[in-house]
């Protein structure tokens, strides 16, 4: 995605969902939408910046319906 | 220390030190899940990272045993394994400190505790990836294969009603509500009735984990059925 975040843990978004992780350890991308009252695209564009700083991981990230995000461990 | 011939019914006391190993690695879980400690427990690398905790020291006092090393006040013995090899397990030696030039001091320490901590992530990642999909297969199998939003967003709205809990029913109605102003926003630029399937699709999907979330599983049902 195309917005390119370099402190995620800073924006209060990010660590919205980064809460929600904390909660589950790993969501499906949809029930982070759902949980956090995100759009589908800025809990995405959050994810991808988080898998970059390789603080989650996602599966299956080209399905949404099937997407899950699981946090590392270093970060629990 | 004597060596008495070995009574393969001692091998029972094995028992105690993997108790003890186990107990440490569930303490582990407990610490990263808290009260769903029990549900990453059900999992099958939950559990063989707690069984797998247990198991060395269990391995260790028996390994000493058959070997003849130890022979008598078995149960201490055992209990001394899981103790003992708890504790080497959570060493860590102090290597250096980083830091300078405006950052703060940071001390180095490595061990065998980081292969502990490491074998430890990689499972209950993949415990919690597990209960994820679990999540996601319930909600799948709930709705099944063509859910229609409206119809279930009236569904849920109807049995909330009759829901004893107030707050629920605020918070619920807040957040459907919600999902529905986004459902409408993005209907018209689903043009194709694949397109509409899929935004159906989708909020149903995102209106179960809503539901989910505030309610757990049996409410979902209730709700959404």
């Amino acid at each position: 995605m195309s917005t390119v975040l370099t402190e995620p843990r800073e924006t209060p978004d990010v660590q919205i969902v980064f809460d929600a992780l904390r909660k589950y350890k790993a969501m499906p991308l949809l029930e982070i939408a759902a949980v956090t009252g995100f759009s589908d695209k800025r809990v995405r564009e959050i994810v991808d910046a988080l898998a970059r700083e390789k603080k989650v991981k996602v599966a299956n990230p080209d399905r949404i319906l099937d997407a899950i995000v699981t946090l590392s461990g270093k970060c629990y | 220390m004597t060596a008495d011939p070995i009574n393969p019914g001692n091998f029972a006391y094995a028992a105690l030190a993997f108790v003890v190993g186990a107990a440490s690695g569930f303490q582990g879980v407990h610490e990263k899940y808290k009260h769903g400690s029990l549900r990453a427990l059900g999992t099958l690398p939950g559990f063989l990272y707690v069984a797998s905790r247990g198991a060395v020291p269990g391995a260790v006092f028996a390994g000493m045993y058959a070997g003849g090393v130890i022979g008598q006040q078995l149960w201490l013995w055992a209990l001394a394994c899981g103790i003992t090899l708890e504790s080497v397990l959570r060493t860590r030696f102090y290597l250096r400190q980083t830091g300078g030039d405006g950052a703060p001091p940071e001390e180095v320490w490595r061990g065998l505790f980081d292969l502990v901590r490491w074998y430890q992530n990689l499972c209950l990642e993949s415990a919690a990836a597990q209960l994820a999909d679990r999540r996601k297969r319930f909600v799948t199998a709930l709705l099944g294969a063509t859910p229609d939003f409206p119809a279930l967003l009236q569904k849920a709205r109807n049995n909330l009603l009759s829901w004893p809990d107030q707050n629920v029913q605020a918070d619920l109605s807040a957040k459907t509500a919600k999902l529905e102003g986004e459902f409408n926003g993005e209907l018209p630029q689903a043009a194709t009735a694949i397109a509409q399937q899929e935004l159906n699709t989708r909020y149903s999907h995102k209106l179960a984990f809503v539901v989910l979330d505030a309610l757990g599983e049996k409410g979902c049902r209730t709700l959404l059925s």
